[in-house]
């Protein structure tokens, strides 16, 4: 905020209530989704530049409270992954991560109505599973020895983006913690447009950008299913891979297509 | 030929040790700093001590945050070569795209 440089770190025994918690996400979104300021004008008006670091502080130790539940999570889905025979290329890929600051700050801005202490995905795990019959099975472990609040089954029912996977959120050491099983061919898929957004800074992992591309991203993802599920790619799914391609490959930067030989 | 222990179908000793041996405690810590114009990732391991990673974790955020052609995130895993397949894209993984995933033939370019 100020010109220091100021670690945002938490004092030593700093304790925040879950109210403290959310007052410092209600402030931080109010921050984040103010005008921007004109030339000449103070990016900071109407702020109180200690308290946004105050507020900053308070964000960061709460996300550090989800560290150890993360990890008990992320030990116990290894387990189930390789238990149940699930490894790729004999490997249990099983990665948790903590979220970025920025983005704890995207969502509070695009889901105005949640409040900080209900974010579910602080604290994230993610399992790459060799198919479709191994991801059930894991998901079914889950469901039995853990205590799952909630479950989004976006393989049943893709979001509109073409996303799919299973997210189960659990509460470990009375943290919510998301679990999010894929595919690898679903993998691949969430890291292409996540990657692709990175590059091109272009939000197509929020739904932003062309919409060619995000056609293009959801025949990609039916093709996808259609292979987990070992079904054969109908020829009209094979046209209208083309068809998108071809629209949306100059956005993409990928090699257009080879003309008609 | 060594003799074979009767382990369940589909289970060897070595996925044995790995499953029911690892802890939270043994994960693995990575500070990834992505630079995205470069397409490089910058990679400070922590071991298993995840407080020195937290604490660095924040100090690096406050540090980089007008930074937008940074990607800062903190992730865990038994080890960096796990990281490097579930966060293949921050690893030079940029050349091989989705289409390749598709059957040969399908996508003609």
């Amino acid at each position: 905020m100020a010109g220091q440089a100021d670690p945002f770190k938490p004092p030593a025994g700093a304790v925040y209530t879950k109210g403290e918690v959310n007052r410092a996400g209600e402030l931080l979104r109010r921050f984040y989704m103010r005008p921007l300021a004109k030339e000449g004008e103070d990016d900071y008006a109407g702020f109180d530049v200690d308290e946004l670091v105050d507020t900053m502080i308070a964000v960061t130790w709460w996300r550090g409270l989800h560290a150890r539940p993360l990890s008990k999570v992320a030990a116990n889905l290894r387990y189930h992954v390789g238990a149940e025979g699930a490894e790729v290329d004999d490997r249990v890929d099983v990665t948790q991560r903590l979220k970025r600051r920025p983005t704890i700050f995207d969502k509070l801005d695009r889901e105005p109505t949640m409040q900080l202490t209900q974010m579910w995905d602080i604290g994230g795990v993610r399992a790459r599973l060799p198919s479709l019959r191994h991801l059930r099975a894991v998901s079914r472990r889950l469901r039995k020895s853990w205590t799952i609040m909630r479950t989004k089954d976006y393989i049943e029912k893709p979001r509109s983006s073409g996303y799919r996977a299973v997210h189960h959120i659990v509460k470990r050491d009375g943290r919510l913690i998301e679990v999010q099983l894929r595919t690898v061919l679903q993998d691949a898929w969430a890291n292409q447009v996540e990657e692709d957004s990175r590059r091109l800074t272009v939000g197509y992992k929020f739904g932003r950008g062309d919409e060619d591309v995000h056609d293009y991203y959801r025949v990609v993802s039916d093709a996808f299913a259609a292979l987990d599920r070992d079904e054969e790619l109908s020829k009209e799914l094979i046209a209208a891979i083309n068809e998108s391609y071809a629209r949306a490959a100059g956005r993409l930067q990928r090699p257009p297509l080879e003309e008609d030989s | 030929m060594r003799a074979t222990h009767a382990l369940p179908a589909g289970f060897s000793a070595r996925r044995l040790k790995r499953t029911a041996e690892m802890t939270e405690a043994d994960i693995q810590h990575f500070l990834i700093l992505y630079d995205i114009p470069a397409g490089k990732a910058q990679v400070r391991d922590f071991g298993t001590d995840y407080e020195a990673a937290l604490e660095a974790y924040a100090e690096i955020e406050g540090e980089m945050r007008d930074r937008n052609d940074l990607d800062i995130v903190l992730v865990g895993a038994d080890s960096l070569e796990t990281v490097k397949r579930t966060h293949s894209s921050y690893f030079g993984g940029t050349e091989e795209t989705f289409e390749s995933l598709l059957p040969a033939g399908v996508l003609a370019h």
